[in-house]
């Protein structure tokens, strides 16, 4: 996934890609800049090459207010290096009015898909640790060991299907279905091939193709339930620098900051706390209907009824948590004015 | 101190649901629920509701604790695992969640219903 940056200071593109006329020629045509111009503080910028999604994203962020810029650049800090979790949240949630509040609903955010993924890489883990115990029985000497090696291979048989049973989909996108039969790629690819690789594997050095839960897109499937974790934090975090800069903005206007901030803070604590009950009373409500329904079995069709739920507890959040929100807003505007 | 006098009832009743919530989440969320967590790291469990960014995992140790074991809190909740949870609950935590239970929602629905129909805001 390409980042996206933000200047903090005037920055010459040749600090950032050094004095080669052809780079430099390349990331200004990228970045939409023109010859011998300078990145401005709170400009986004990236260096990804051809991913048109990236540059339409940076056009969308450079066409925003300097102040709403520069207040999503405070929040990439904030979140150190999660900061290309913005590009796609933001993508989702352009609009200043969603981020505002969103806040409300986070709890029933990340909930099912982390659930299930983080179910996932345990099942990866297991059949990885069953494949090397496999490996150092297949090596050994000793009393007993024709019974050992079945028992190391048969519990490799029992978490290969475990995975295969209950994490079909997410195992197909991470091994090609083509190889379920075939004795081909790594210990993803069937039982067998997991067995056959671990009894040639060295006990010292393991193949790497049984570190099956370290393989690359297992380690982008833990990003992206990572990523659904995060986005509520990265709510939270920018809901409250956009307030955080209105009433720095009514500050800077000589308006009543003070006013501003009390009106800005009911609305974040109320519409915050009303949006995760709502959104917790729909998701538990969605889970008990679904367990009456017979809906909560293992595999993709628990998987979609989970999303369903929680996706209903999304929006329910959302709605209430955004009405209180501005509910609360004008309650206590009313109130400083009295 | 509102425009009418249903106004200045909405806003009491508001303040003493918004009051009791806020009050009960904060107690349940640092005596009860952080004990759990505690308790629980100390035997060597994982937490909880791992899926959990912000802390709102709160509401679901409230449900999982306040409400007898049923069909409106089944011990298989696939969001947080109800009777280990429920082992650690002492009788505060199951009288603190219950507060903020019937506090929480009953401000939501309060607000929702006669928000709308004094149409405040």
């Amino acid at each position: 996934m390409p980042e996206i940056l933000f200047a903090r200071k005037p920055i010459f593109p040749t600090e950032l890609v050094g004095d080669d006329p052809s780079s430099i020629e390349a990331f200004l045509r990228r970045n939409g800049l023109n010859e011998n111009e300078i990145l401005q503080p709170g400009r986004a910028y990236s260096f990804a090459t051809k991913d048109t999604f990236t540059l339409t994203t940076l056009r969308r962020l450079n066409s925003l207010p300097v102040s709403e810029r520069m207040c999503l650049a405070r929040s990439a800090e904030a979140m150190g290096n999660e900061a290309h979790v913005l590009r796609v949240f933001f993508e989702t949630n352009l609009s200043p009015e969603n981020l505002k509040e969103i806040n409300g609903l986070v709890g029933a955010g990340a909930t099912a898909a982390f659930v299930r993924l983080n179910g996932f890489q345990q099942a990866l883990v297991k059949y990885q640790e069953a494949l090397l115990n496999f490996t150092k029985v297949h090596k050994s000497q000793g009393p007993g060991i024709g019974t050992r090696r079945i028992q190391a291979e048969k519990a490799t048989h029992r978490a290969f299907q475990r995975l295969k049973k209950a994490y079909e989909v997410e195992l197909n996108r991470i091994s090609p279905i083509a190889y379920r039969h075939k004795n081909r790629g790594n210990a993803l690819s069937n039982a067998e091939r997991g067995v056959l690789l671990a009894s040639r594997s060295s006990n010292i050095k393991p193949d790497a193709r049984l570190f099956v839960a370290d393989a690359a897109d297992a380690g982008r499937l833990g990003a992206f339930s990572r990523f659904l974790n995060n986005t509520g934090r990265l709510a939270v975090v920018t809901d409250a620098t956009l307030r955080a800069n209105k009433v720095h903005t009514t500050y800077e206007s000589g308006g009543n900051w003070l006013r501003e901030s009390s009106i800005q803070m009911t609305g974040f604590g109320i519409g915050g706390v009303t949006g995760g009950l709502t959104g917790q009373g729909v998701v538990a409500g969605g889970t008990i209907l679904a367990a009456k329904a017979g809906l909560l079995v293992a595999g993709p069709v628990g998987w979609a009824v989970l999303g369903v739920i929680v996706g209903a507890g999304f929006v329910a959040g959302y709605k209430v948590g955004s009405f209180i929100d501005n509910e609360a807003q004008s309650a206590a505007s009313r109130l400083w004015d009295r | 101190m509102f425009e009418t006098a249903a106004e200045n009832w909405y806003y009491a009743i508001f303040s003493i649901l918004m009051t009791v919530t806020f009050i009960s989440w904060l107690g349940f969320a640092r005596f009860s629920m952080a004990r759990i967590e505690r308790e629980m790291k100390k035997d060597g469990l994982l937490r909880s509701a791992a899926w959990d960014g912000v802390g709102l995992r709160v509401l679901w140790y409230v449900h999982a604790i306040a409400l007898p074991v049923g069909d409106w809190n089944p011990a298989n909740n696939p969001f947080i695992d109800v009777p280990t949870v429920r082992c650690y609950a002492n009788r505060f935590d199951r009288i603190l969640g219950m507060i903020l239970f019937v506090s929480g929602n009953s401000w939501v629905i309060f607000i929702v219903v006669f928000g709308m129909i004094l149409d405040v805001g």
